[in-house]
């Protein structure tokens, strides 16, 4: 058992127990065991980082795999919700993300004996998935956010007195707050992504363009998130209407993810 | 168990108000004009007189205390027995801990769950410290009863939701903004529902309140209250844009504002969310505003029903919060039973230490002069010795208390004690 097999089952055990606290400390109200939850969380992610870092320096991801593709993508998701619970002091962020990351990590942890079939070839490459997962972790968190007040403000909008945990939920304003932040770091993130992945198909296949059903999805997110921010930036959108963006935007891309890349032919397809 | 608590009293279920205040022990309760005097029958005392009840209780031998207190507090009135007696309720040792923990847990109120019976409870503990009355056993029983309030309120949510229809209002405004502190409220009209609710959002930490009336005189009396500003009527769109809640009670006959309004005031205020509250009665906002994105309306009856819904709420919980009541009242049920144990505890160890101290004296006297050092030695010694000794029996006599059913075996294992060890 080498670090990276050692970090990889740390942090595992460590979002299965967080993951837990969350849904529990939610549903049962217990202020205890939502911190908890976010302590776990957060020691994961430590782990995580290090299971990353690991994996990179033993060379165990030279090539992109499944495996290496969930990896960082859990990681950058973590990230997204420790910066909201954090910046808009919304633990729930954070709630939303653990079974997320023990679900991507538990794949990726699955996925990593899959024979890689793309070599990580220079830093275009590597800034081209960053920037794309930065975009996609932030919009999973935004979604997730975008979900809870769809929820609420349909009760509110019909008069239906939040009961239960409901009550401890962040106001709408909170929420909104969060798709929007989301929308300022992940649409650049996700443009420069796409950016770097045309520049770099170019250089490597020598095409900007290749037909490849990822190109046109990717294009499709690339629109919808477009639209997200220019509404909002320019006419003010706010509330329903972006939380529905948002959950497009996230559908799309587990869409893109785990639907195109498995069942569509693509060079993505790893 | 030797002493007895009772609690008599009448509350908002029992006396009408006329009665109430006839009986009502308000300034009954300094030192010096103190209405139920402790010494002779009664071992300690404490009055709870708030608008909605008159509550006394006392701790004594046997019944004696409770037909004293009845006689002060008639007296105290001007009243007699006779007339109180038709609206008492009378509790004595469990019931009566029941019922105290009830009221303190705000269980016996008029509105389940609000939260000023605790401070008033706690006042009245405070002027029966003041005056000498509380002993032993209202000290424990009022701690516990803040105890038990404290646990229902975080245990339950039987306070949880906003029971008034101005409170409500403001609970509203906290699900849709996330700090309060950098939203702006609009009162339209001087309404003292409106002033209500106006007030509330103010303590909700609201930044900035304005107030348009048609008579101008009005909106800035009703702004100085609040500590706002009055704005002129017919500026009141313009006003809308930068204001995020709306609190609307003017007794115009039609409505005042429109969806088409409403549209333009969104758009200006790029679909900013807005809070309309309408307490108007004809409505002055049209209902059609709250199909608009980003605008939530609420009518009075949307209010009233929030409210009823929040009281249903509380009546359930309020099922929850009796079982802790029962729970904890067993449990001081059971320290005060520990309490026949607490006389042969002090007499065993009186004995052993005067035991200790004899022997110890002669042990000195044998040695001679001794350091410092070695006299510690001995003393250490010597009490540990009489705590182990001491130690069996008492635990005997504890855990025949904590075993048995019946508290005659309690009795029987404390004679034991007492009568093996030579205990008056």
């Amino acid at each position: 058992m080498d670090w990276t097999d050692i970090f990889s089952y740390l942090s595992l055990a460590l979002y299965a127990p967080a993951t837990v606290a969350a849904l529990a400390g939610v549903l049962g109200r217990s202020v205890r065991v939502k911190k908890l939850s976010c302590l776990l969380c957060t020691a994961g992610f430590a782990a995580h980082t290090l299971w990353l870092a690991a994996a990179l320096a033993t060379g165990a991801f030279s090539a992109v795999s499944r495996g290496f593709y969930l990896l960082p993508l859990s990681w950058f998701l973590i990230l997204a919700g420790l910066v909201m619970a954090r910046r808009q002091h919304m633990d729930i962020a954070l709630h939303f993300a653990a079974p997320w990351a023990f679900f991507l990590c538990a794949c990726a942890l699955g996925f990593a004996s899959t024979p890689g079939t793309m070599t990580m070839a220079g830093p275009l490459f590597v800034l081209h998935l960053a920037a794309i997962f930065v975009g996609v972790g932030v919009m999973a968190v935004a979604a997730g956010a975008g979900a809870l007040f769809l929820w609420q403000e349909g009760a509110i909008k019909r008069k239906t007195p939040l009961e239960g945990f409901r009550k401890d939920l962040p106001a709408l304003g909170a929420l909104d707050k969060v798709n929007a932040m989301a929308t300022l770091i992940g649409f650049p993130c996700y443009s420069l992504g796409v950016l770097c992945g045309f520049l770099w198909a170019r250089i490597s296949w020598g095409t900007f363009v290749s037909g490849d059903f990822k190109e046109w999805i990717s294009l499709i997110i690339l629109a919808v998130y477009a639209l997200l921010f220019h509404q909002r930036q320019a006419l003010g959108w706010r509330g329903r209407k972006p939380a529905i963006l948002a959950l497009v935007i996230f559908a799309a891309s587990l869409f893109s993810m785990f639907v195109v890349n498995t069942v569509f032919p693509t060079q993505h397809g790893f | 168990m030797n002493s007895t608590i009772h609690l008599i009293g009448i509350n908002h279920r029992t006396a009408a108000v006329e009665v109430r205040e006839k009986f009502a022990l308000t300034n009954f309760c300094s030192p010096e004009t103190w209405a139920i005097p402790t010494g002779g029958d009664i071992g300690e005392s404490l009055i709870l007189s708030t608008c909605n009840r008159v509550e006394v209780l006392v701790v004594g031998d046997g019944d004696k205390p409770r037909l004293r207190a009845l006689e002060y507090w008639a007296r105290a009135r001007g009243r007699s027995v006779e007339e109180l007696e038709p609206y008492l309720y009378q509790y004595r040792n469990d019931e009566a801990i029941r019922h105290l923990f009830n009221v303190a847990s705000s269980l016996d109120s008029l509105v389940l769950g609000e939260p000023q019976i605790l401070g008033q409870l706690k006042a009245a503990y405070r002027k029966a410290t003041q005056s000498h009355s509380a002993g032993t056993i209202i000290n424990r029983l009022l701690h516990k009863a803040f105890s038990v309030a404290k646990r229902v309120r975080s245990e339950t949510g039987v306070a949880s939701s906003a029971v008034s229809i101005s409170y409500a209002a403001v609970e509203l405004a906290k699900q849709i903004f996330d700090d309060m502190g950098s939203h702006n409220a609009l009162i339209i009209g001087a309404g003292e529902m409106a002033e209500l609710a106006a007030l509330h959002l103010r303590q909700a930490g609201v930044r900035r309140i304005r107030v348009a009336n048609r008579t101008f005189a009005r909106a800035e009396e009703l702004a100085h209250r609040l500590g706002g500003e009055a704005v002129p009527f017919d500026q009141l769109f313009s006003h809308l844009v930068d204001t995020d809640i709306v609190i609307s009670s003017t007794g115009a006959p039609d409505a005042i504002i429109h969806e088409t309004d409403m549209k333009d005031v969104m758009k200006k205020r790029k679909h900013r969310p807005m809070f309309l509250i309408d307490i108007a009665m004809p409505r002055d906002i049209a209902p059609s505003v709250n199909t608009l994105d980003n605008v939530y309306l609420y009518d009075i009856d949307d209010l009233k029903e929030v409210v009823e819904e929040h009281i249903a709420e509380r009546r359930k919980e309020a099922v929850r919060a009796r079982a802790i009541v029962d729970e904890e009242t067993l449990a001081f049920h059971q320290w005060m039973e520990s309490l026949t144990l607490q006389p042969t505890i002090v007499a065993l160890v009186e004995r052993g230490e005067s035991i200790m101290r004899e022997e110890l004296a002669k042990t000195l006297h044998r040695l001679g002069p001794v350091d410092d050092n070695t006299r510690e030695a001995l003393e250490i010694m010597a009490s540990s010795l009489v705590r182990r000794f001491n130690h069996e029996p008492i635990s005997f006599m504890k855990d025949r208390f904590h075993e048995a059913a019946n508290p005659e075996y309690t009795m029987q294992a404390v004679d034991t004690v007492r009568r093996v060890f030579k205990l008056k």
